[in-house]
């Protein structure tokens, strides 16, 4: 089951709630990961891109200066971060965004408040396709 | 029968295309069906009118078919997915021969799988899901037993939902007056999102609960189905302050372990429903639309414009009406051009005059924040008392005689590059306490909005300097007395619209507050452009109480700071907004603790200008050295406010009053600090010394002292054990040469000479 996810690499968790940042690393930790960055917001996890190795986006969907969904886009037009897989977390009633983000090339999405299990069923998922 | 169009020729190989992806869609394939999704929108916009009207809907409901997919809404997937197949293969179909065929057994089948997914026919589905969303905040229900999900980090959350409820309300007011701002709208709206979100986890389902109507709200006038009008800013101000008073329950639950209470939402949700549908039936408009003002110009008869406005509604995809009424010939073309450019000048007017500088101000940055980290407050206390004790520990080093008598100057210059690197390190470590005073700046925002609509004045307020720092200790000491000067300001300062028109003013009053540093102070000056203080009144008033003799005579400055006398007040009536008998000498008391000073600049008709100085931080005093016998003290400089050497004539002793010092025409008590330290001669007579006169809430005191020795900013540092709580003693501190020098606490000293 596990063996497409590698819980060494390092996980970016875009929120501009710092409590929510806290709570999606809380439960990265909780499945396995071990080396989580944040930034928060689609600015500041742009840099971070730029200058990190990171194998994993969770963004938020909601964020000022950059959405997740703006961010989602520039790393999908950005040659280097085009195949980065990329997980929004949403929320109840914003179906229109998670449309809209699948459109734009989210390899997945979660919504609030989620658990630890849905969370690796997501990621399960993403890596398992790009596994192939 | 079949059209060799190079459209069709597209749609057919684009719709091999579809097929082809769709066989590879796995399950919970996301990015496949964004890829599916994508192509059928792209063949969707290459449909001609001539399409079928059942190719049309067929392409609608795979397209609703995705959607659901995605947002599993439909299932089982595999069936919804095989579904995708059959109805892209009859979309060929009809593409190949430009006919749609329902007689065969493809379509049979289709449809059977649609109705056996709860998919209509006509690709009408969107009720259900619709149905789904109203029912799940109903879930929000209290559990029984409350659990705690994770204290430390609903701590967090608490202090980081209250810091976006604050810039709610300063959002709130700019969208008031620019209620299309989209950007506004998101700026509101998105805090509410995420401490709905965040609630969800810490297991607050009342404060998921509330945030969630709020946010449905504002959702609705995000996406444009709902106007901004006060209604809906007074009704999320209510969401903020009962989220508030959520919060503030929630921290007192966490720290007593005990369950948060139960709050009643009801009202503020049925609230929501009201707007809701108040607004569906299109009873509130933002800006006056363009038929109104034809019609106010007389361009247009009321008849007319419902006329015009049944044929807009009848025809989907209507021109706009300006176009109906020119074919109509109602209107010239002209007169609707005028009226259109009217309508954008009242639009960008009210847009124009409502961007308060602090929201701009604000917006820029938060572009550009340099990354923070978040600490306990106790650990920089904590940094800030041992720095203290560093430096005095360092100049002990300094001071030592042995050390002293050593002529080594490597020693010199390292002990003085330590001195140097300790004071740094303290400057630094103060620094860490500071924190902008925008967020109580803009407490005022909410505040100023409230009390302008209770007096029906019409305020803008302009926020400068909201990154001025100051010491986190003293950011709460300082608002209550700013709330009260600016609701002084907005109450007494500024007039009604009508008494500004009168006088030639424009209708709207100005409010500014501005928070800078100068000369090692904090600065917040609170101005109007209101009618200025009415000084007859305030010196008939302070007569009429007994705080001015007739016939003295005093300057324009010193009539404007009798409002800050005990026992003041020139409201004729008393208000709801200010004047609850609590005066402005509360104001200059409360500000006067902080080391600080008021001063007013006020000029008739054109208004005032309070000014508020205070130290940067409380931790540090301007104090003025003073020598007494062989001892040192520190007077704080704010309140000294003259010194003199009296002459014999000037000095009396009354019987049961003591020592007496005539100061301008006014009898001051003396204190002898030699006697009341028993440091150095007590008996020394005042001719032969300096009387410094003090100021301390209100009352005025002369001490004796030998001699001033100089003016320094000295660290507070407190005696602590059984010293700590000496009359007449704030504190001590370590003077240059490393002495220990006594810091005066006046109140205790005013005490101590009356006993």
């Amino acid at each position: 089951m596990e063996k497409n996810i590698d819980y060494g690499m390092k996980v970016l968790v875009a929120d501009d709630f710092a409590t929510m940042r806290k709570i999606v690393r809380n439960i990265l930790k909780q499945i396995g990961f071990d080396d989580i960055v944040e930034a928060e917001d689609g600015q500041a996890a742009l840099q971070v891109l730029k200058n990190e190795n990171i194998g994993l986006v969770v963004t938020d969907w909601n964020m000022p200066n950059m959405t997740g969904l703006e961010l989602l886009e520039r790393i999908r037009k950005d040659p280097k971060t085009a195949n980065l897989p990329v997980l929004m977390v949403t929320a109840e009633g914003l179906k229109e965004n998670v449309v809209a983000a699948v459109k734009a090339g989210v390899n997945n999405y979660v919504v609030k408040p989620f658990t630890a299990e849905v969370l690796q069923e997501k990621l399960e998922q993403i890596f398992k396709k790009l596994a192939g | 029968m079949t059209k060799k169009t190079p459209d069709n020729q597209k749609i057919i190989a684009g719709l091999e295309g579809l097929a082809l992806k769709v066989v590879m869609l796995e399950e919970g394939d996301l990015p496949g069906l964004g890829d599916f999704l994508n192509h059928l929108e792209s063949l969707q916009k290459l449909l001609d009118a001539e399409t079928t009207a059942e190719a049309v809907s067929l392409f609608q409901q795979l397209e609703e078919v995705g959607n659901k997919l995605i947002l599993q809404e439909i299932g089982p997937a595999a069936k919804a997915q095989e579904l995708l197949g059959q109805g892209v293969s009859l979309l060929l179909a009809w593409a190949r021969d430009r006919k749609f065929s329902t007689d065969t057994e493809a379509w049979r089948s289709y449809c059977r799988f649609s109705q056996e997914l709860g998919l209509g026919d006509t690709g009408e589905g969107s009720a259900v899901s619709e149905e789904e969303a109203e029912a799940e905040p109903e879930v929000a229900g209290a559990p029984k037993e409350f659990v705690w999900e994770d204290q430390e980090l609903t701590a967090n959350f608490i202090a980081e939902a209250r810091e976006h409820l604050e810039g709610i309300e300063s959002g709130l007011v700019h969208l008031e007056q620019a209620p299309t701002d989209l950007t506004a709208i998101n700026a509101v709206f998105r805090p509410f999102h995420t401490i709905k979100g965040v609630a969800g986890f810490l297991n607050l389902p009342q404060i998921q609960d509330l945030s969630h109507e709020v946010e449905s709200l504002l959702d609705e006038a995000r996406s444009g189905r709902l106007s901004i009008n006060a209604a809906i800013i007074d009704l999320t101000l209510t969401g903020v302050d009962a989220l508030k008073e959520m919060l503030d329950d929630l921290q007192e639950a966490l720290s007593e372990q005990r369950p948060p209470r139960q709050f009643e939402l009801q009202h503020i949700k049925d609230q929501v429903k009201q707007l809701q549908n108040q607004d569906e039936a299109g009873v509130q408009v933002p800006k006056r639309q363009l038929g109104e003002i034809l019609i106010s110009q007389g361009e247009l008869s009321s008849s007319d414009l419902s006329e015009a406005l049944e044929q807009q509604k009848a025809e989907a995809g209507a021109p706009p009406l300006g176009e109906i009424l020119v074919k109509e010939g109602k209107v010239a073309p002209k007169k609707v051009a005028k009226a259109l450019v009217d309508q954008l000048i009242e639009e960008k007017g009210g847009e124009a005059a409502a961007s308060p500088a602090g929201a701009e101000g604000k917006a820029a940055a938060d572009a550009q924040l340099p990354p923070t980290i978040k600490i306990d407050l106790a650990k920089v206390d904590n940094l800030v008392n041992l720095m203290g004790e560093l430096v005095i520990a360092q100049s002990q080093v300094r001071q030592n005689p042995n050390l002293q008598g050593i002529s080594d100057p490597k020693l010199e210059r390292d002990l003085a590059q330590m001195s140097r690197i300790t004071s740094e390190l303290q400057m630094i470590s103060m620094s860490m306490r500071m924190i902008p005073i925008g967020q109580t700046l803009r407490k005022m925002v909410r505040l100023v909005r409230d009390l302008s609509r209770k007096s029906k004045k019409q305020v803008e307020l302009f926020i400068e300097g909201e990154e001025t720092e100051i010491d986190r200790n003293m950011v709460e000491a300082i608002y209550d007395p700013l709330v009260h000067l600016v609701r002084n300001a907005v109450d007494h300062g500024l007039e009604t619209p009508k008494e500004r028109e009168a006088q030639g003013k424009p209708p709207t009053g100005n409010l500014w507050l501005r928070a800078y540093h100068k000369g090692g102070n904090v600065v917040i000056d609170i101005e109007e452009d209101g009618r200025g203080l009415d000084r007859e009144r305030i010196l008939a008033k302070a007569q009429e109480k007994g705080l001015v003799q007739p016939g003295e005579q005093l300057t324009p400055s010193q009539i404007d700071n009798l409002i800050f006398e005990p026992g003041f007040s020139t409201a004729e009536k008393i208000t709801d907004i200010s004047g609850r008998g609590v005066g402005m000498d509360v104001v200059r008391l409360t500000i006067e603790r902080l080391q600080g000073k008021v001063e007013i600049h006020s000029r008739p008709q054109l208004g005032s200008r309070f000014s508020i100085r205070m130290p940067l931080t409380l931790a540090i005093i301007d104090g003025l050295v003073v020598k007494v016998g062989k001892e040192r003290y520190i007077l704080p400089a704010v309140a000294v406010r003259e010194t003199l050497r009296p002459a014999t004539s000037d000095y009396f002793t009354v019987q049961g009053q003591g020592e007496l010092i005539k100061v301008r025409s006014q009898l001051i008590p003396l204190l002898r600090l030699h006697r009341l330290f028993r440091a150095g001669n007590g008996d020394i007579h005042p001719t032969q010394a300096l009387v410094m006169v003090v100021e301390h809430e209100g009352k005025q005191r002369g001490l004796l002292v030998d001699d001033i020795l100089g003016k320094q900013e000295v660290v507070i540092k407190s005696l602590g054990g059984s010293l700590q709580n000496i009359k007449g003693l704030a504190g001590g501190t370590i003077l240059g040469d490393g002495r220990v020098g006594l810091i005066l606490d006046l109140a205790g000293l005013f005490s101590l000479g009356q006993a």
